[in-house]
């Protein structure tokens, strides 16, 4: 039994954005202020408690997309539900890399329409 | 291996622990630990390996409970009194984490059985009271090159280091030889404040979970003095390597566990006891 057997994918920002939520379910590890404050419609939230109940939900018929603020959270979760079998993605970076990748299109979409 | 549900509730503040994390807790839940001494500084060590949910947690104590006990070995209780300190002990671990297997030794550990004692443990833990046990489990972890964290308790003060064989220096590098009897007072003689060998035996759990999971900067080469009294907490830089050690230098003198060598000389209190 190797501590190492798990390998999920991992997720970019670009990736993120291009998903077809209604092919997967998207798991939100943000503090359900933070998900208030900027939501990602679709995901089910999964705060540190009650993490494990909320697991239990996640259906395993179809791929799981897992982030949370940085990360590296989510790479924790994404070990944990490799284990149990799912097919897991990891969004790298978190969604602050994904708010990074937004501002950076809007402004891209800003300066091409000036042009 | 998957985590029950049970566990990724139960290890959360692990899990979420950045440097410990899924890889770490797994590494603790395969992990085995042996305590020698389920005392004053067993008391803490058992219960926060066993709640950090070490796999495998090995206990040796001879002794059962006893009433002064109370004031200190804080896993055991007023009803367990007569009970051997290890099933006493055994029954508080199962109870806060049913996830462990513990494994109960009622003996004192000697010459003749600490070999066999510490062989299927990934890492022993010096919760003893006197000197020729602390001399013992040094000597025997170096010719077994088994890691084992050293600590030491009485008043108002303690130390804690890590021994990995080879890796830094042993105990016998530092304190050559045991004291007499009498030189260095016991528990039983000068007294302790329960709380610092709580002190001294939760900085042991640490050091064991830190090696275990492989994070952080371990006591290898250093041995941490804590004063309660002044509450100056020192890290003591100790030499790499003393090539003149009998256990573990260059040209070794002690290359078996002679009983000889475990008897506190002069001895005029009966240690067999503590």
């Amino acid at each position: 039994m190797s501590i190492n057997d798990s390998t999920f994918r991992h997720i970019t920002p670009a990736e993120f954005d291009r998903l077809d939520h209604s092919a997967i379910t998207l798991l939100d590890l943000r503090d359900p202020a933070e998900v208030a404050a900027h939501p990602v419609p679709d995901a089910i939230n999964a705060p540190i408690d009650p993490l494990a109940q909320v697991l239990r939900s996640v259906p395993n018929d179809k791929p799981v997309v897992v982030f949370c603020t940085e990360g590296w959270w989510s790479a924790e979760v994404a070990e944990i539900l490799t284990d149990r079998g799912y097919d897991v993605a990891s969004l790298d970076g978190g969604y602050r890399a994904y708010q990074t990748f937004l501002n950076a299109s809007e402004q891209g979409n800003r300066m091409a329409n000036r042009s | 291996m998957a985590f029950s549900d049970e566990q990724v509730e139960r290890y959360s503040r692990h899990l979420i622990l950045r440097g410990l994390g899924v890889k770490g807790q797994k590494k603790l839940l395969a992990s085995s630990v042996l305590i020698i001494g389920a005392g004053g500084l067993g008391s803490p060590v058992a219960l926060y390996l066993a709640a950090a949910g070490v796999g495998h947690i090995g206990l040796v104590d001879g002794d059962v409970v006893d009433l002064s006990n109370l004031q200190r070995q804080i896993i055991h209780t007023t009803e367990r009194i007569g009970q051997p300190k290890v099933d006493s002990a055994a029954k508080a671990m199962r109870s806060l984490n049913p996830d462990v297997t513990v494994t109960t030794h009622h003996m004192l550990v000697d010459a003749g059985n600490i070999a066999q004692l510490i062989e299927p443990y990934d890492l022993v833990v010096d919760a003893t009271d006197n000197f020729a046990a602390k001399f013992l489990i040094n000597d025997a972890c170096v010719l077994a090159d088994k890691p084992f964290i050293h600590a030491g308790v009485v008043g108002f003060a303690g130390q804690v280091m890590t021994i990995r064989p080879h890796e830094g220096p042993c105990y016998r590098c530092i304190f050559r030889d045991m004291p007499a009897a009498g030189e260095v007072p016991t528990c039983r003689q000068a007294g302790v404040l329960g709380a610092v060998v709580g002190v001294i035996g939760s900085l042991e759990a640490t050091e064991a979970v830190k090696l275990i999971v492989g994070v952080g900067e371990p006591l290898i080469g250093r041995m941490l003095t804590v004063d309660a009294l002044t509450m100056n907490i020192r890290r003591v830089p100790l030499p790499a390597h003393v090539p003149d050690c009998p256990v573990c230098g260059e040209q070794p003198t002690i290359t078996a566990i002679d009983p000889a060598n475990y008897i506190q000389p002069a001895c005029t209190i009966d240690s067999a006891n503590e």
